[in-house]
C-alpha cells in the first residue's frame, strides 16, 4: 500500500476522532489533498499539466482547488460563530429566547468537561471501518485493490463521522467524505469519465461544505452551540 | 435549443431575483411571469431531437415535457397565491433554481449520474427553502426548522451517494462477460431503492417528510415536494430504462420492490389515519402514494407504470393543492365574522386534495386506480386486497382530517377566537382553478392516458411492450 493511501486513511482517522474542529479541519484537507495525489497517481489519470517539472492531471488539480476551498469555507465559519446574525431586527422576545440560550450553552460547556471515554465508540467504529476497508475489496472487488480500499474507506469512515458526531460541522465533515467516495470511484471506474459530472462533483463539494457553514451559522446564532442534543432538546 | 433555453432561463432569473429578493412583490410577479414563459417553453420543447452541450446529451420525451409544462404551471400559481400568503425571502429565487434544476435532471435522464449530481443540487435548495425566513422578519428560525433542514440534508446526500454507486455498479455490469462472480443487479437494484426511497419519502425512510411538512411555510412545501415527488418518480423509470439488466436479472428483487411497495403504502395509510396535523396526514398520504408508485414501477406491466404514472401528474395538482388549503386553514382568508363560511373554500381545497392523493374518482382518473388494481391482481390477489386495505385506511385518514378540521373551525366560530382578517380573493381563485383542472383531467382523461400508455410501451424494459 502507498504512503498516500496511508496518509489519507491516517487523515480520515483523525476526522472520525477528533473532537476539537481546529484538528478535525486540517485533518480534512489533508485528506482531501492525499486522495489528490491519489488520483494523480493512477494509470486511469493522465498527467497534462507541468508545474514545476511535476507532471500533474486536470483532475487532481481541480481535486485540490476544491480541498481549499471546502476547508477554507469551514474554517471561516469555525471563526466567526461569536458573530451575531441580524440581531437588530429582533424583537424582544426573540432577545430574551437569545439570552436564554447563550447562558444555558455556558452552563453546559462548564458543567460538561471533555472526557476520553468520548472516544470509546469513535475509536471501535474506526477500527470496525478499518477491517471492513481491507476485508470487502478482497471479498467484493469493484475496481484495483487501491482504489476499493480508498473509497471503501472514505465512505464508511464518512458513515461513521455521520453517526458518532456531537455537533453539526462534524456531520458536514462526514457528508463531504461521502461525496469524496463517489468522487473517487467515478474517476476511478465509470468507464466513460466526462468532464460535466467531475465538475458537478466539485461544485457538489463546495456548495455542500457551504450549506453546512450556513446551517451552522445559523444553529449558533440560534442556540449559541453547535451542539446537536442542544438541537433535539424538546423536540 | 428550446431544452438550453428552458434550464439556463429560470437559473438566470433566479439568481437575478436573489438581488431582487428584498422587494417581495416584485419577486414574486417577476417570478410568476417567469414560470409563465416556462409553460409556454416547455410545451414547445421538441420530443424528437437530441441537443448536445459539453458533451451532455439533453432529450425531451412527452412525458418529461408533460410533467414540466405542469410544474412550471404550478409554479406560476404558487407564486400567484404566495401574493398573500407567507414564505420566506428567498422563496421565488429558490423556487426558480429549482425548476431549472429539474428541467435539467429530466433532459439529462440519458446521463444517470449528472441527474443524480442535479437531483442533490436540487435537494440542497430545498435545505435552503426550510430555514428561509420572511423578509425583514423578526424572528428567530425555528429549532424544528434547522433540525428538519439538517435531517433531510443528510437524507438527500446518503440517497445521491447510494444512487451514483449503483449507477457506477450498473454501468461496470455487462451480462455474461463475468460468468465466476456475483451478478451485482441485485446490490444495483437495493441501492436504488434506498436511493428512491429516502427521496420518494417510502417507509422508513419516510422521516423527513412529516417534518419538512411541519416546519416549512406551506406554499415552499407545496412547491418543493411536488418537483421532488414527479421528478423522483421520472429518474426512477428511466435508471430502470437505461439499465434494463437490473430489471432481467432481478426477477425475485423486483418481487420484494413490489411488496416494499404494498408495505409503504399500507404503513403510510396507517400512520395518515393516526396523524394528528393536517401537514402531518398529508405527508403521510404522500408515504402511501409512494408506496403505489413503487409498486406500480416494480410490476413492470403497462398497466402498473401507467398507474404509478398517472398517479404522479395527479400528485402535481394535489400536492399544491392540499398545502395552498392548509395555508388558509392557518391563516384564514376572511373576516371572523364570516367564520365558518371563510374557512369553507380552503377546507374544500384541503379535502379534494387529500382525496386526489388517495386516488378517490372523480377527482383523481378512475382509470389509474383500475389499470394499479388490475396490474395488481395480476401479481397476486393478495396484492389487490392489500393495496385496498392501504386505500382504506388512507382515506380513513382524510375523512378523520376533515371531520376534526371543521370541528375546529366551528369552536372557533363558536368563540370568536379567531381575530379579524382581510378577505384573500387570489388563494380562493388558485384553489377553485386547482381543482377545476383535477377534474377537468379526470373526467375527459382519454388524451391523457393515451400519451401516458404510449410513453410506457415504448420502455424497453416493461413486459408486453
Amino acid at each position: 500500500m502507498s504512503i498516500t493511501i496511508i496518509v489519507l486513511m491516517v487523515a480520515g482517522a483523525i476526522v472520525l476522532l477528533a473532537r476539537d474542529l481546529r484538528l478535525a479541519l486540517p485533518a480534512l484537507f489533508l485528506n482531501q489533498l492525499a486522495l489528490a495525489l491519489f488520483v494523480n497517481q493512477q494509470d486511469f489519470v493522465s498527467p497534462d499539466l507541468t508545474v514545476a517539472g511535476i507532471a500533474l492531471s486536470t483532475t487532481a488539480v481541480v481535486k485540490v482547488i476544491t480541498a481549499l476551498a471546502v476547508t477554507a469555507i469551514l474554517s471561516v465559519t469555525a471563526l466567526t460563530f461569536s458573530r451575531e446574525y441580524n440581531v437588530h431586527d429582533l424583537d424582544e422576545f426573540s432577545l430574551a429566547e437569545l439570552r436564554r440560550a447563550a447562558r444555558r450553552a455556558q452552563l453546559r460547556r462548564a458543567i460538561t468537561p471533555q472526557r476520553l471515554t468520548d472516544l470509546v465508540v469513535p475509536f471501535w467504529s474506526l477500527l470496525l471501518a478499518l477491517v471492513v476497508s481491507l476485508a470487502l475489496p478482497r471479498l467484493y472487488p469493484i475496481g484495483e485493490f487501491e482504489v476499493d480500499v480508498v473509497w471503501y474507506w472514505l465512505g464508511l469512515t464518512g458513515a461513521l463521522v455521520i453517526v458518532t458526531a456531537a455537533d453539526l460541522l462534524k456531520i458536514g465533515l462526514g457528508l463531504l467524505m461521502l461525496v469524496s467516495a463517489i468522487d473517487v470511484l467515478y474517476t476511478a471506474l465509470a468507464p466513460t469519465v466526462q468532464v460535466f459530472p467531475l465538475t458537478m462533483l466539485a461544485l457538489l463539494n463546495i456548495v455542500l461544505a457551504v450549506m453546512v457553514s450556513y446551517l451552522s451559522g445559523l444553529m449558533y446564532g440560534r442556540l449559541k452551540t453547535l451542539d446537536l442534543s442542544e438541537l433535539y432538546r424538546r423536540l | 435549443m428550446t431544452h438550453l433555453l428552458l434550464i439556463t432561463f429560470p437559473l438566470l432569473m433566479g439568481v437575478a431575483l436573489f438581488v431582487l429578493r428584498a422587494q417581495t412583490r416584485l419577486t414574486l410577479a417577476v417570478g410568476g411571469a417567469t414560470c409563465l414563459v416556462g409553460v409556454v417553453l416547455a410545451a414547445q420543447v421538441p420530443t424528437d431531437r437530441i441537443v448536445r452541450v459539453l458533451g451532455l446529451v439533453l432529450v425531451a420525451d412527452p412525458l418529461s415535457r408533460l410533467v414540466l409544462v405542469l410544474l412550471f404551471g404550478v409554479a406560476a400559481l404558487v407564486c400567484i397565491a404566495s401574493w398573500w400568503l407567507p414564505h420566506g425571502e428567498n422563496f421565488v429565487p429558490i423556487a426558480l433554481l429549482t425548476l431549472s434544476f429539474a428541467t435539467a435532471a429530466l433532459y439529462t435522464q440519458q446521463e444517470p449520474f449528472t441527474s443524480t449530481l442535479l437531483l442533490v443540487s436540487g435537494g440542497l435548495l430545498a435545505v435552503l427553502a426550510l430555514i428561509d425566513l420572511p423578509s425583514g422578519s423578526q424572528r428567530l428560525v425555528e429549532r424544528s426548522s434547522i433540525a428538519a433542514a439538517l435531517k433531510y440534508l443528510v437524507l438527500v446526500v446518503i440517497a445521491g451517494v447510494a444512487l451514483f454507486l449503483a449507477f457506477v455498479l450498473a454501468e461496470l455490469y455487462q451480462p455474461g462477460l463475468m460468468p465466476d462472480r456475483a451478478s451485482p443487479a441485485r446490490l444495483t437494484l437495493a441501492l436504488l431503492t434506498v436511493g428512491f426511497g429516502v427521496r420518494l419519502a417510502l417507509a422508513p425512510f419516510h422521516g423527513w417528510l412529516a417534518d419538512f411538512a411541519d416546519a416549512a411555510f406551506p406554499v415552499v412545501a407545496a412547491l418543493m415536494l411536488t418537483v421532488i415527488n414527479s421528478v423522483s418518480v421520472l429518474l426512477l423509470v428511466s435508471a430502470l430504462q437505461s439499465f434494463p439488466a437490473i430489471v432481467f436479472d432481478n426477477d425475485r428483487g423486483f418481487e420484494i420492490l413490489m411488496g416494499y411497495g404494498v408495505f409503504s403504502a399500507l404503513f403510510g395509510g396507517l400512520l395518515a389515519l393516526l396523524s394528528t396535523t393536517p401537514q402531518r396526514v398529508v405527508a403521510h398520504l404522500l408515504v402511501f402514494g409512494a408506496g403505489i408508485s413503487v409498486f406500480g414501477v416494480a410490476t413492470t406491466s403497462v398497466d402498473g407504470l401507467s398507474a404509478a404514472v398517472l398517479a404522479v401528474l395527479t400528485q402535481i395538482l394535489a400536492i399544491p393543492l392540499v398545502f395552498l388549503s392548509i395555508a388558509g386553514l392557518e391563516s384564514g382568508w376572511a373576516t371572523a365574522a364570516e367564520l365558518p363560511r371563510s374557512r369553507v373554500v380552503p377546507l374544500f381545497g384541503l379535502t379534494c386534495g387529500a382525496l386526489m392523493l388517495v386516488g378517490v374518482p372523480p377527482l383523481a382518473s378512475t382509470v389509474s386506480r383500475a389499470r394499479l388494481f388490475a396490474a395488481a391482481a395480476e401479481q397476486g390477489s393478495g396484492y389487490a386486497l392489500l393495496l385496498l386495505l392501504a386505500t382504506l385506511l388512507a382515506l380513513a385518514g382524510v375523512v378523520r382530517l376533515t371531520h376534526r378540521s371543521w370541528a375546529v373551525l366551528q369552536a372557533e366560530q363558536a368563540t370568536a377566537a379567531a381575530a379579524p382578517r382581510a378577505a384573500m380573493r387570489g388563494p380562493t381563485l388558485v384553489l377553485v382553478l386547482l381543482v377545476a383542472l383535477a377534474l377537468s383531467v379526470s373526467l375527459r382523461p382519454e388524451q391523457l392516458e393515451a400519451l401516458v400508455a404510449d410513453a410506457v410501451r415504448a420502455l424497453t424494459f416493461v413486459s408486453g411492450s
